[in-house]
C-alpha cells in the first residue's frame, strides 16, 4: 500500500521494517542472553562434573570389585532361600499373623476399656475428695469410698488382664519374627554391604542421572534462563563480612567466588587427603582449576586452622574474589613466560587498576604475615611442619644479617600488634627506663648483630679496621658484614679521592674512642700448647658455632659465629693481642656484656705438670701463624680538609667556618652541639689554641664520625658516641603497601641495560651468564621457557623481577636494591651532592635469599585483620614459639639434637619381628614406657612398586653398611629411639633397625646437633676405641623428650647457671647471657613442646599422703629407711656419688662416672626416673647405665624381699626424698649381709666398700 | 602451571536460540561437554616389580639346609704367630676394692701359647653354607666374670643358644654387649651370681662384638653370634677345630681383636669324611702395630 494522506509511509515497507527490526531485536536479545550465559565457570563446572563422575565410577567399581559381587550374590541367594523357606511354611505364618492380629485387637479393646474404667474411678475419687472438703457425714463418705473401692478393684483386674494379653501378643510376635529371622538377617546384611556403594551411587546419580527423565530434568536445569532456578551449575560464593577488604577508600565485606571455577578446591578424602591432587592429567592428577587445595590439614577443612567458611580465599591469596573470570579474579603469573601463555590461552592481560592482585606463586607465603606476627610458627612447627619456609627464611635472614639495625620493623601500633616486630632492644638505661614506665610501648628485642667496638683498640689495629671496612669479604669470604665501599656509585673521581680518607677516618675514630679493656692473662710461666689447643678447640664446643679450615675439622661447617681460620692475622701482635683473645675466650662478657658468645667454663685444671689452661691453649692455637701487616693508613691532608669543609659547611656560615679554621675549634659551645661537630668543639681542658697535630686528629675523628653517621654503622655495632643514635634506613613495617610512586627507580632500566651481569663490583647472581645483561637474560629465559619450558628457575625469577622493575613494582625494586643497592644512583651522582648519595651497603645474598627477603618484606602490610583472625597462640603454643626463637638466638641446636633423624625405607611388615619383653623386663615398666613414649605408627601408608611398604622411624645411626660386602648384604644399623608401631606390631626403643642399603629411601637430617654428630665419630676414633655409645656419652646429649624428663624450675636454674652435670662428656654446658625471662621461657619451652605440666609439676613422692601409703604397704619396717639402704647398697655407688659417699676412681679419664645423685630430687620428674631405673636403654639406647634390678635376678633379699620392682620404686622414692633422708638417716654405705656370707673376699671387700671415702 | 581452557563456549548462542524457539536439539546442546577430559583420573600406573633382594636371600638361606652335599668333613688347624710380640701389660684396676684386691689382672688382648700358638682368634664362615647341619640341641654356654675379668675372653655362640652370664666376684658387674644387629644387653649381674643370667642372641652378627662392663671399664670380651655352627675360637696353643662342614671349598674369616679382620677370604677345601688341616700364620708385625685397644676396622658414621 503506497503512502497517502492516511499513511505517511507505505504500510508494506513498514511491515517489512518492523519485521526486520523484530527479528533483529530477537537476535540481539538472544545474543545478549548467550553472552550472559557464556561464563567460563560454567564450563569449568561441567568438566568438574565429568572428573567427579569418573572418580566416583572408579570408586564404585573399586568397592564392587573382588569379593563384593560374590558376597552380594551369596546374600541374595540367602535372601531368596529364606523367602522360599518362608513360602513353604506359609500356612504356619498365616496362622501366626492371624493370631497377632486377633490378640492385637483384643489388646486394643482392653486398653480402651481400662482407660475408660480408670476415668470412672477418677470421678469416684474426686467425688470422695469433694465430700471430704464439704464435711459430709461419715456414712456418706463411706458410701462414696465403697464406690471408689469397687471401681478401683475393677481397674486393677482389667490392668492385670491387659498385661497377660500383652505378654501373649509379645510371645506370638516373637514366634513370627523367629520364623522370618533368616530373611531379615539376609536383608540387613545386604543393606550393610551396599551402604558404601549406595552412597557413591547416590552422589554419582546426582551428576550423571540414569533415568531418561532425570537426565532430561538435569539437562533442562542447565539451560539458559532456567538455570537461574537452583541449577546444578551455579556461582559458589563465600561471604566473609568480618574480613573486610579495601576498595579505594571504603572497606567492604569480602565475597570470594573462587570456588565457582576451582570446583574441587575443598574436595578431600578421609584422612585429610586431597581428593583431586594437583598435577597433570597425564600423571593421573589434576591441573588448575580442578585440583584440591594442598595441605588440607592446614587449610580449608573444618579441622584445620584455616577453615574455608571462616577465611575464604582472598585474605591469603589476594586478588579480586568477586571476579568470576580468569581475568577478573586478577590472577598473577609467576613469571613473564607464564604470562605469555596466559595471554595466548586465556586472553589474560595485566590489570594495573586492581590494587592487590593475586600473589604470584613465588610470594604466596608473604600474606601469612598478616596474621602470623610471631613468624616462627611458620618455619618451625611440630604439628604441621614448616608451612611457610620461604617467608621464615626471609625473617631469619633479616635477623641474622641485622637489616633491622637500619630498617626498623615496628610490629606495634602502641601496644597493639600489627605485624612482625624486629627492632633493636633499648640501648641506654634511660631508654630502658622509658619503656618500663610506659605500658603502651613495647620495646624491641634484637641485639645488635655485630661485635662491640668499645674496646676494639685492644683487639686489633686501625690498619686492620681500615682494611676490613673497605671490603670485608676480602679478608673473610663468608662474612655477613656487607660492603659499603667500591660500589657502583663510588666509581667516579670524587669518590675515589674521598673514600680512602673516609675509611682511614673511621679506623682512626674507632681506635681513638676505644676504651682500655681489663684483660686477663694466664698464670706466670704458663706455656700455652697450640697442639692441645687444637684438640680443645674441637672438643670444647667451639666448632658448634665457628668453623675453621683444617683437615682435622672436616665435616664441621657451623656458620653461627665467624669463620676463624685467619683470626690470627687481625689480632694485635704480641702479648696484648694474646691476652685479648685469652680474655675473650675465657670470659666473653668482660668485653661485651650482651654477647651471644657463652662462657664455656674454660677454667684451668690440674696441678703441677698437669696444669692446663684451655683458654690459653685455644688462644695459642688460633694465633698460630702470627699477625699480618696491613697497609698503613694514608690520609691526604688536602682531601681531609675538603671533606671537613664539605661536612662542616652544612652547619656553618662562611665566616663561622673561617673562624673555625683560624681558632682550631668549632665556633659553638660544646653543650649546644647536637651532631657530629662535637668532635671539632673546644674541650674543657684545651689550651687557647690546640696544636696542629691535635687539630688534625680532631678533623680526622670528625670525618670518621660523619662517615659512621652517614652509613649507620652503629645499627650493628656498639660504637662510643652513638648510644642514642637512631636507625638511618626506611622503616619497613608497611613496605608491602608502599605507594609505588614513592619508589625512586631513577635510571635503573638504563643501568640494567648497560651493565653486564659480571661487570659490576656489586656482584651478580645469575651465575654463568658472564657479561649478559639482565634484560638479555630475561628475554632468553622467557623465550626458552615459552617454547620448551626449559629455562632455569633462577633466570625465570630474574625475568620476573626485571619485568616488575619495568612496571615500577615493589618486588623489582627490592630485588635490585638487594642485588646492586647503589645502582639506583646510576647517572644521578653527577647531579647530587657527595653526601646525598645512596648508602645502602651490598650484602652477600644470593638470588634465593633475596627472594626470601622480598617475600618477607612484601608481606609487611601493617593491616591486621580483626583480632579473632590474627594468630593468637594459647600459652603452651606461645611458649613453644618463644622457645624456638631463643633456641635460634642462642644456637642451642648447634650442639643439641632436638629431633632425631627420620629414616624411611621399604619393608614388608610381615618381616618385622615384634619386640617382646625379655626375662629381665617388667610389665609395669612397659606401661610407663608407653606413657612417656607413646607409640607412633611408622607405616606411612605408601606402597612401593616392589610391594614393600614405606616405614619411617626416628633413631641414631649405629653402623654404616660395609661397602666391601656384596650389595645385597649391605645394611644400615640404627638404634631405635621411639616406640614404633608397625601395623599392629610394636617395636620398643633400643631395638636395632636393620635397613638393607638397597631399600633405603630417605635418611632425614636430625634437627640440630650437627656438632654432636661431628664429635661422635671424632671421639670414636680418638678416645673410645670405636665404641659409639661411649662417644655419644662424651658428646652433647640429644634433648629428646626433655619435657617429661626434667623439672622445669630446675631447668630454669640450670640454664642460668649450668653446674657440672655429666662427667663423661668432653665439654660442659656453657653459660649464656640469658635474662631471667629468657631462661624461664626456654625452660618452659621444653615442657610445652612435649605437652607436660609446667612451670610447676606435682611430685607426689615427696608428699605425706604418698609416703604414708607406701609405709602402710610395708608395715614391718620403716619404708624410707629401707629405701635409703636400697639406694646406698653397693649398686649406685659403683658409678655415682651418693649418700654422702663420693665416687672413687684413680683414673677418672677412663672410668665411667655417672651424674651425682644428690640433685636428682630437684632435677628429674618421678615417672621418667622410675622408667630410667627400670630400663635405661628404653630412654637412651647408648647409655652405660645398666638395668640394675632385672626381673630375673633376686638380689639384696633382706630389702623388700628382693623384689626388683619394689626395689626400683624404693630407689626412686629415696632419690626423690634425698635431702630429707640425708638429714634423717645421714651418710650411709649399706652392706648387704648376703655378700659377706658368700664372698670369699668378704673381709677384704667390706673394709674397702664401706670406707668409700678412705681409699 | 597450565590451565585448562573452557571448551566450546560458542555453542551457547545456538543453545539460547534453541531454548527460545522451544526446540530441543539434544545432540548439539550436549556437544559442549563431550570431550573426555576425565581420562587422567583413570590412569593406570605402570608397575615394574623389582627383584626383591631380601626375599631371595631368605629363600636361599632356607634352601641352604636342603642343598644336597657330597658329605661332611672337618677343619682342623692352628693359628701361629710369626715372630714375637711383647705381651700387653697386666691391668691395674682403677676402682672398686674387690678388683683392686685382684691386681694385677691378666691382660687378654694378646694371648700366646706353646709353639707360637695365638689364642683368641675367631675362625668362622660369614654365611651359612649349603647343606648346613644345624645341631639338634644347643648346650648352654657359661660366660663368667671372675677376678674382674671376663672368662672366656672370646666366645663363639649360635643364635638362640643360651649364654649364662655368671658373676664369681663379690662385686656388681654390668655386662654390656655392643651388637650391631640386635638390642644391646646391658644388665647388672649381682655379686656371686652362680646360676647365671641368660643371654641369647636372636640374630647373627657380621663380626665379633665387644662385651664390656661399664663399672669396670678395663673389662673386655668378644662374642661372635652366628646363625650356624661354623665358628670357633683358637685355644691357648692356637689350635681349633670345626666339625661337620659340608664338603667343598669355603671361605673363612679370620679375626683377631687387635687387627680386626685378618683375612675375610681364607679358602679351605673340605674333603668328604676327611679332615683338612691348616696353619694360619699371622705376622707379629700386624699385632705389634697395635697401639690402642681397638680393632682397626672401625665403621664410622658419616654425618648424613
Amino acid at each position: 500500500m503506497p503512502a497517502n494522506d492516511q499513511f505517511w509511509r507505505p504500510l508494506g515497507t513498514m511491515h517489512q521494517v518492523f519485521a526486520a527490526s523484530a527479528v533483529l531485536l530477537l537476535v540481539c536479545t538472544l545474543w545478549m542472553m548467550a553472552k550472559d550465559h557464556d561464563d567460563e565457570w560454567r564450563e569449568y563446572q561441567a568438566v568438574g562434573d565429568e572428573l567427579k563422575a569418573a572418580q566416583l565410577n572408579e570408586q564404585l567399581s573399586e568397592i564392587q570389585s573382588g569379593a563384593y559381587e560374590q558376597r552380594k550374590q551369596e546374600l541374595e541367594g540367602q535372601r531368596e532361600a529364606a523367602g522360599e523357606a518362608l513360602g513353604q511354611k506359609a500356612g504356619e505364618i498365616a496362622e501366626l499373623q492371624q493370631q497377632v492380629s486377633d490378640i492385637q485387637g483384643r489388646v486394643d479393646l482392653l486398653t480402651r476399656q481400662t482407660k475408660f474404667k480408670g476415668a470412672e474411678r477418677d470421678v469416684a475419687r474426686a467425688k470422695y475428695d469433694i465430700a471430704v472438703r464439704d464435711g459430709l457425714p461419715y456414712d456418706e463418705l463411706q458410701i462414696l469410698k465403697k464406690e471408689f473401692d469397687a471401681l478401683q478393684a475393677r481397674v486393677e483386674e482389667m490392668s492385670g488382664e491387659l498385661d497377660v494379653r500383652k505378654a501373649e501378643l509379645a510371645q506370638v510376635k516373637n514366634d513370627l519374627a523367629a520364623a522370618t529371622t533368616d530373611l531379615d538377617t539376609a536383608n540387613n546384611e545386604l543393606k550393610k554391604l551396599q551402604v558404601d556403594a549406595d552412597l557413591v551411587d547416590k552422589a554419582l546419580t546426582s551428576i550423571e542421572p540414569k533415568s531418561g527423565f532425570q537426565k532430561f530434568k538435569r539437562w533442562l536445569m542447565l539451560q539458559p534462563i532456567v538455570d537461574g532456578f537452583n541449577s546444578p551449575h551455579r556461582l559458589q560464593q563465600d561471604w566473609l563480612p568480618d574480613l573486610k577488604q579495601a576498595l579505594g577508600m571504603a572497606k567492604v565485606a569480602r565475597f570470594d567466588r573462587c570456588r565457582s571455577c576451582h570446583v574441587n578446591i575443598n574436595d578431600f578424602r578421609a584422612g585429610n587427603e586431597p581428593g583431586f591432587p594437583h598435577g597433570d592429567f597425564a600423571d593421573g592428577e589434576y591441573p588448575h582449576p580442578y585440583s584440591s587445595h594442598p595441605s588440607p590439614d592446614v587449610y580449608l577443612t573444618s579441622t584445620s586452622p584455616h577453615p574455608l567458611p571462616t577465611f575464604g580465599c582472598t585474605i591469603c591469596h589476594d586478588g579480586d574474589g568477586s571476579g568470576t573470570s580468569f581475568q577478573n579474579a586478577e590472577h598473577t603469573p609467576n613469571n613473564p613466560a607464564e604470562a605469555e601463555h596466559w595471554e595466548e590461552e586465556l586472553h589474560w592481560h595485566s590489570n594495573h587498576f586492581w590494587e592487590y592482585p593475586m600473589q604470584p606463586e613465588r610470594f604466596i607465603e608473604s600474606t601469612c604475615l598478616k596474621c602470623h606476627h610471631s613468624v616462627v610458627e611458620l618455619g618451625v612447627n611440630k604439628e604441621y611442619g614448616p608451612t611457610a619456609p620461604k617467608v621464615y627464611e626471609g625473617y631469619e635472614l633479616i635477623k641474622s644479617y641485622g637489616c633491622f639495625g637500619c630498617h626498623e620493623i615496628n610490629g606495634y601500633d602502641g601496644s597493639e600488634s600489627i605485624g612482625p616486630d624486629i627492632r633493636l632492644e633499648p640501648q641506654t638505661p634511660e631508654e630502658i627506663a622509658k619503656f618500663a614506665a610506659d605500658p603502651n610501648q613495647v620495646p624491641g628485642r634484637e641485639r645488635k648483630v655485630g661485635p662491640s667496638f668499645k674496646n676494639i683498640a685492644s683487639k686489633t689495629t686501625p690498619e686492620f679496621i681500615a682494611y676490613w671496612t673497605e671490603m670485608p669479604s676480602r679478608f673473610r669470604p663468608t662474612t655477613k658484614m656487607p660492603q659499603f665501599f667500591h660500589l657502583s656509585n663510588q666509581e667516579d673521581e670524587l669518590a675515589e679521592k674521598y673514600q680512602p680518607v673516609q675509611i682511614a677516618a673511621i679506623a682512626a675514630y674507632l681506635a681513638d674512642k676505644s676504651q682500655p679493656a681489663e684483660l686477663m692473662e694466664p698464670v706466670d710461666g704458663y706455656e700455652p700448647n697450640a697442639e692441645r689447643g687444637k684438640t680443645l678447640f674441637a672438643r670444647r664446643g667451639c666448632l658448634a658455632c665457628h668453623s675453621f679450615d683444617d683437615e682435622a675439622f672436616k665435616g664441621s661447617d657451623a656458620t653461627f659465629g665467624p669463620e676463624l681460620s685467619k683470626v690470627h692475622e687481625k689480632i694485635r701482635a704480641g702479648e696484648e693481642g694474646f691476652n685479648w683473645l685469652y680474655t675473650w675466650i675465657r670470659e666473653p662478657t668482660r668485653h661485651h656484656p650482651r654477647t651471644k658468645m657463652p662462657d664455656l667454663y674454660l677454667e684451668p685444671e690440674g696441678e703441677g705438670e698437669n696444669y692446663v689452661d684451655p683458654a690459653a691453649d685455644i688462644a695459642a692455637f688460633l694465633l698460630q701463624g702470627g699477625p699480618r701487616e696491613f697497609p698503613a693508613l694514608s690520609v691526604d691532608e688536602n682531601v681531609l680538609d675538603e671533606l671537613v669543609e664539605m661536612f662542616a659547611r652544612s652547619t656553618l656560615t662562611g665566616s663561622d667556618y673561617d673562624a673555625m679554621l683560624d681558632g682550631y675549634a668549632y665556633p659553638r659551645d660544646s653543650v649546644t652541639i647536637k651532631g657530629d661537630e662535637i668532635e671539632l668543639a673546644r674541650r674543657q681542658d684545651d689550651p687557647g689554641r690546640i696544636s696542629d697535630d691535635e687539630w688534625r686528629k680532631r678533623k680526622l675523628a670528625y670525618v670518621g664520625r660523619r662517615t659512621i653517621s652517614f652509613y649507620g654503622c652503629y645499627g650493628c655495632h656498639d660504637i662510643p658516641g652513638f648510644e642514642t643514635a637512631r636507625p638511618i634506613g626506611t622503616a619497613l613495617q608497611d613496605w608491602g603497601r608502599k605507594d609505588t610512586s614513592k619508589l625512586a627507580f631513577e635510571h635503573i632500566e638504563e643501568f640494567l641495560h648497560h651493565h653486564g651481569g659480571g661487570a659490576s663490583h656489586e656482584g651478580e647472581h645469575n651465575a654463568g651468564h658472564g657479561e649478559e645483561t639482565v634484560p638479555e637474560i630475561a628475554e632468553q629465559a622467557i623465550k626458552s621457557q615459552f617454547n620448551d619450558g626449559n629455562a632455569s628457575e633462577e633466570d625465570l625469577a630474574t625475568a620476573f623481577f626485571y619485568e616488575s622493575i619495568q612496571h615500577h613494582g615493589r618486588p623489582g625494586f627490592i630485588w635490585q636494591k638487594l642485588r646492586q643497592p647503589r645502582s639506583y644512583d646510576y647517572m644521578k651522582t653527577q647531579t647530587k651532592g657527595y653526601d646525598e648519595r645512596l648508602r645502602m651497603p651490598k650484602f652477600p645474598f644470593d638470588q634465593q635469599q633475596i627472594e626470601a627477603i622480598a617475600t618477607f618484606v612484601l608481606g609487611l602490610v601493617a593491616e591486621p585483620p580483626p583480632a579473632e583472625y590474627v594468630f593468637q597462640p594459647d600459652t603452651q603454643k606461645s611458649d613453644v614459639i618463644e622457645g624456638e626463637r631463643l633456641l635460634s638466638k642462642y644456637n642451642c641446636a648447634g650442639c643439641h639434637m632436638l629431633e632425631l633423624p627420620e629414616i624411611k625405607y621399604g619393608v614388608n611388615p610381615d618381616d618385622i619381628t615384634e619386640s617382646t619383653l625379655g626375662p629381665a623386663d617388667y610389665e609395669n615398666a612397659l606401661e610407663l614406657l608407653l606413657q612417656i613414649k607413646p607409640p607412633r605408627q611408622g607405616l606411612t601408608g605408601e606402597t612401593l612398586p616392589s610391594g614393600d611398604e614405606v616405614l619411617s622411624f626416628h633413631g641414631l645411626i649405629f653402623a654404616e653398611p660395609d661397602y666391601e660386602e656384596d650389595p645385597e648384604f649391605q645394611e644400615f644399623s640404627y638404634d631405635l629411639w621411639e616406640t614404633l608401631q608397625v601395623g599392629d606390631k610394636q617395636l620398643l626403643p633400643g631395638s636395632k633397625m636393620l635397613v638393607p642399603a638397597a631399600k633405603m629411601i630417605e635418611r632425614g637430617p636430625a634437627r640440630g646437633g650437627d656438632f654432636a654428630q661431628w664429635l661422635v665419630p671424632h671421639l670414636m676414633e680418638t678416645q673410645t676405641d670405636g665404641n659409639r655409645g661411649l662417644a655419644w656419652q662424651a658428646s652433647p646429649p640429644p634433648l629428646y623428650l626433655e619435657g617429661p624428663k626434667v623439672q622445669t624450675p630446675w631447668l630454669y636454674q640450670f640454664l642460668k647457671n649450668p653446674d657440672r652435670l655429666r662427667y663423661t662428656t668432653v665439654l660442659r654446658m656453657p653459660r649464656f647471657n640469658m635474662s631471667d625471662e629468657e631462661a624461664q621461657s626456654l625452660a618452659n619451652y621444653f615442657a610445652a613442646y612435649d605437652a607436660v605440666p609446667y612451670p610447676y609439676q606435682p611430685i607426689p613422692q615427696q608428699e605425706p599422703p604418698y609416703l604414708s601409703a607406701m609405709q602402710a604397704k610395708h608395715p614391718e619396717e620403716d619404708y624410707l629407711d629401707e629405701s635409703w639402704k636400697m639406694l646406698n647398697a653397693p649398686l649406685c655407688i659403683k658409678c655415682h656419688s651418693v649418700g654422702g659417699n663420693p665416687y672413687q676412681s684413680s683414673d677418672p679419664k677412663k672410668d665411667i662416672r655417672g651424674p651425682d645423685l644428690d640433685r636428682v630430687a630437684k632435677r628429674l620428674r618421678p615417672d621418667w626416673l622410675e622408667l630410667w631405673l627400670y630400663k635405661p636403654a628404653w630412654i637412651t639406647p647408648y647409655t652405660s647405665m645398666p638395668a640394675v634390678f632385672p626381673k630375673n635376678q633376686t638380689q639384696l633379699t633382706e630389702l623388700f624381699e628382693g623384689d626388683g620392682s619394689q626395689q626400683t620404686t624404693a630407689v626412686r622414692d629415696a632419690l626423690m626424698n634425698y635431702y630429707n633422708l640425708m638429714e634423717a638417716y645421714g651418710r650411709l654405705a649399706y652392706k648387704p649381709s648376703q655378700a659377706e656370707e658368700t664372698s670369699p673376699d668378704a673381709a677384704a671387700e667390706s673394709g674397702a666398700e664401706s670406707g668409700a671415702g678412705g681409699e | 602451571m597450565k590451565s585448562i581452557q573452557p571448551q566450546n563456549t560458542s555453542g551457547n548462542l545456538l543453545r539460547c536460540t534453541l531454548v527460545a524457539a522451544g526446540l530441543t536439539t539434544l545432540a548439539i546442546s550436549l556437544s559442549g561437554c563431550q570431550k573426555g577430559l576425565g581420562g587422567g583420573a583413570k590412569y593406570d600406573p605402570k608397575v615394574t616389580i623389582l627383584a626383591d633382594a631380601e626375599a631371595e636371600g631368605v629363600s636361599l638361606a632356607e634352601s641352604a639346609a636342603a642343598v644336597e652335599v657330597a658329605g661332611y668333613g672337618t677343619l682342623k688347624g692352628r693359628v701361629i704367630l710369626e715372630g714375637s710380640v711383647t705381651a700387653p701389660a697386666p691391668i691395674t684396676p682403677s676402682k672398686d676394692a674387690v678388683c683392686i684386691a685382684k691386681a694385677p689382672i691378666p691382660n687378654d688382648r694378646i694371648v700366646t701359647g706353646a709353639n707360637g700358638g695365638l689364642a683368641n682368634v675367631f675362625v668362622y664362615l660369614g654365611k651359612a653354607p649349603g647343606g648346613t647341619k644345624q645341631p639338634e640341641s644347643k648346650e648352654s654356654l657359661k660366660f663368667d666374670q671372675q677376678g674382674c675379668r671376663f672368662l672366656p675372653h672370646c666366645l663363639f655362640v649360635q643364635t638362640e643358644q643360651e649364654v649364662l652370664v655368671l658373676n664369681s666376684d663379690a662385686t656388681l658387674h654390668n655386662t654390656h654387649t655392643n651388637p650391631q644387629r640386635q638390642p644391646a644387653f646391658n644388665q647388672g649381674v649381682q655379686p656371686n651370681e652362680k646360676n647365671g643370667v641368660p643371654l641369647t642372641y636372636a640374630r647373627g652378627e657380621k663380626q665379633p662384638i665387644s662385651v664390656t662392663c661399664d663399672i669396670h671399664p678395663w673389662m673386655l670380651a668378644y662374642h661372635l653370634p652366628l646363625d650356624h655352627p661354623y665358628g670357633v675360637v683358637s685355644g691357648e696353643d692356637g689350635s681349633f677345630e670345626i666339625a661337620n662342614l659340608p664338603a667343598g671349598t669355603h671361605e673363612f674369616t679370620i679375626w683377631h681383636e687387635t687387627t680386626g679382620v685378618v683375612d675375610s677370604r681364607y679358602k679351605v677345601e673340605i674333603p668328604v669324611d676327611g679332615t683338612a688341616e691348616v696353619e694360619i700364620k699371622i705376622p707379629a708385625a700386624s699385632l705389634s702395630n697395635f697401639s690402642g685397644e681397638r680393632p682397626k676396622r672401625v665403621i664410622l658414621s658419616m654425618i648424613p
